[in-house]
């Protein structure tokens, strides 16, 4: 078993004189539990995930599970899971129908088409709803019952589109903990596409943004947030005084920025370090609470990444579970 | 008095004891099984889709082996073989295609002209396309469903009656000599099922809204092939084959070997066979041009 899940090189995709993919370089380890993809509107994800599928002709190279997509499409779909956005249900099924033939369509005997459907709305928390025709279903269920037919086969990779889309916040809490919990349970590496950031920063350990048909980032998220490259912002909260905490840092040469009534952001000049934030601050009379690194929030890293100026060779990507580049 | 098991927490997530499938896998050249198989229990689950044709393919199976009994000596005017007029016994077999169409004209209705627009409604593309389903094998499963469906009226109606006929044989040379009979009504009925699998479906994949391709259809079957007929007949009669129907019935009673007084007289064989295989090529053809086209847009990310 090869230890890469997914590796593509120079993947390029036109629609007539559309190029969707601009020679997309980008590697998932097998290790990788969840990977989100992301990119805005037309960033190139969709036809991405068609390639790696084996649906859409393309130039470059790729591999998923092993499998050449070009050759071997149905292979590769044999083994992989796909929860869309949209709805996917055939009219007039239970759950438990659904289920079966979903699993029954990607090559398991009968039987065990209907055990392992059986097996996954008990997982996806449907087991006591699996006789009820899905038509009637809440928008939540419906979510669990595409996240069911997508794992009755037990794929060993996962692409979820939108997973919580118009889910409440307890429905999506579930659906989120449930997600957290495949790759262990289940031994699958999940790939997630969505345009909820705080989903990502919650699940995901590694994430592929694209951006007009390349990828931007391949990396671990903690990898995305270095590569913001400054270590000198720093999140200042104090008992009281925020405003003379503010006169003394910008004496100093410091930038700082509001961040709530008690806290600020500052970005320290070179050669100041946090410990002198402490001393200017206990000489002023200011009682310093937390003295912090900025964590750069999912959206900021994304919208950094977004906004860097496109490279002009195919982007290098050591795999998700390695560095980043931008 | 009944024990209630222990609720289960909502949002805890709990497992049947999970263990991956390591046993054998289904090949995909096998799939079109899976869809066909899942494309008759489909259909007959209600009551309305398929459950009606049948008894009204029932009855006219009834009503016509009743004619033939009651009248086998009384002369068919409408029905020449050799230039002579043949009795109800022996003519009405071939004729009765002409009913079986109508029941299987329901079933056109009910599921097959909105079959495939359904799916591209109801996002079923990507429930099959995401797999290692290919457009061939949604193509033939959807197909061998369907004729299987229209099959239960346009074969064994026919073959029953037929069936009837040769009992009804004075001896037993006459009732082997009427045993081409039961082949004659597969063929033709196997023929025409699938051309009332295919063209409904092929129009569905076409119009792609459910009740549009539903209306089209109708239109189509039920006034375009007459106008083409209608063509056919003022300007060089083998055209009117043109019109599947007319071509359906006339196959019959030319391998029957008998000849049809009405507007079916000036059609040959040859150009009924030639209809009814045009007809069915451009139908799969059509049908799997646009089922491929749809299941490349199927499946995606979000964007």
């Amino acid at each position: 078993m090869t230890d890469v899940l997914l590796d593509m090189r120079g993947l390029v995709k036109r629609y007539g004189p559309v190029m969707a993919l601009r020679g997309v370089d980008a590697s998932v380890a097998r290790a990788t539990k969840v990977v989100g993809l992301l990119g805005p509107n037309g960033a190139g994800k969709s036809t991405l995930v068609k390639c790696m599928l084996g649906l859409i002709a393309y130039e470059g190279t790729a591999r998923v599970l092993g499998f050449d997509p070009r050759a071997d499409g149905a292979a590769i779909r044999a083994r992989v899971g796909y929860m869309p956005e949209s709805d996917v249900f055939l009219s007039g099924m239970t759950a438990v129908e659904l289920c079966a033939y979903a699993a029954e369509l990607s090559g398991l005997p009968r039987t065990e088409a209907l055990q392992r459907a059986h097996a996954a709305l008990y997982y996806a928390g449907l087991e006591d709803k699996r006789y009820q025709n899905v038509d009637g279903y809440s928008t939540g269920q419906k979510q669990r019952v595409k996240l069911a037919q997508a794992l009755v086969h037990d794929p060993e990779l996962l692409f979820l589109d939108e997973p919580t889309n118009g889910l409440d916040p307890r429905s999506r809490d579930e659906m989120l903990e449930l997600i957290s919990d495949l790759p262990e349970k289940r031994g699958c590496t999940i790939m997630i596409s969505t345009h909820l950031l705080t989903d990502v920063d919650r699940v995901c350990d590694s994430a592929i943004i694209m951006h007009q048909g390349q990828v931007r980032f391949s990396g671990t998220i903690d990898a995305l947030r270095a590569s913001a490259g400054n270590t000198r912002d720093y999140v200042v909260e104090v008992r009281d005084k925020i405003g003379e905490l503010y006169d003394v840092l910008t004496a100093k040469g410091a930038v700082a920025r509001a961040y709530s009534p008690v806290a600020l952001t500052t970005t320290l000049p070179d050669g100041m370090a946090p410990t002198d934030v402490l001393v200017l601050a206990r000489a002023a009379g200011i009682q310093i609470r937390i003295i912090e690194p900025h964590r750069e929030s999912m959206e900021q890293a994304f919208l950094r990444v977004v906004a860097a100026p496109i490279a002009t060779t195919p982007l290098g990507i050591a795999g998700a579970a390695g560095g980043a580049s931008s | 008095m009944t024990t209630s098991a222990s609720p289960v927490k909502k949002g805890v997530i709990h497992d049947l004891g999970y263990a991956r499938y390591a046993g054998d896998r289904r090949a995909p050249s096998t799939l079109w099984r899976v869809i066909m198989r899942h494309q008759i229990n489909y259909v007959w689950k209600t009551w309305w889709r398929w459950k009606p044709a049948i008894i009204l393919a029932l009855m006219t199976t009834v009503s016509v082996g009743l004619v033939m009994y009651l009248s086998k000596d009384k002369l068919f005017d409408a029905l020449r073989a050799n230039g002579a007029a043949v009795r109800f016994l022996d003519g009405l077999v071939p004729l009765s295609f002409g009913f079986f169409r109508r029941s299987a004209f329901i079933i056109t209705m009910t599921v097959a002209a909105t079959g495939v627009a359904r799916d591209r409604e109801t996002g079923a593309f990507s429930f099959y396309f995401s797999r290692p389903v290919r457009p061939r094998d949604y193509v033939i499963g959807k197909l061998a469903g369907m004729t299987v469906v229209m099959a239960s009226v346009l074969v064994v109606g026919p073959v029953l009656l037929s069936a009837f006929r040769i009992g009804l044989a004075q001896d037993t040379d006459e009732a082997l000599r009427l045993l081409p009979w039961l082949s004659r009504s597969i063929v033709v009925g196997l023929l025409a099922s699938v051309l009332y699998a295919a063209a409904p479906m092929a129009m569905s994949a076409l119009v792609g809204k459910r009740w549009i391709a539903l209306g089209a259809w109708a239109g189509y079957w039920m006034f375009g092939t007459g106008m083409l007929a209608m063509i056919g007949y003022l300007s060089w009669k083998p055209l009117m084959a043109i019109d599947p129907g007319l071509a359906i019935d006339t196959l019959a009673l030319r391998l029957w070997h008998l000849e049809a007084t009405g507007e079916a007289a000036g059609i040959g064989i040859a150009a009924a066979i030639i209809s009814l295989v045009v007809h069915i090529s451009l139908a799969v053809g059509i049908l799997y041009w646009r089922v491929a086209k749809q299941a490349e847009a199927s499946v995606g990310a979000s964007s």
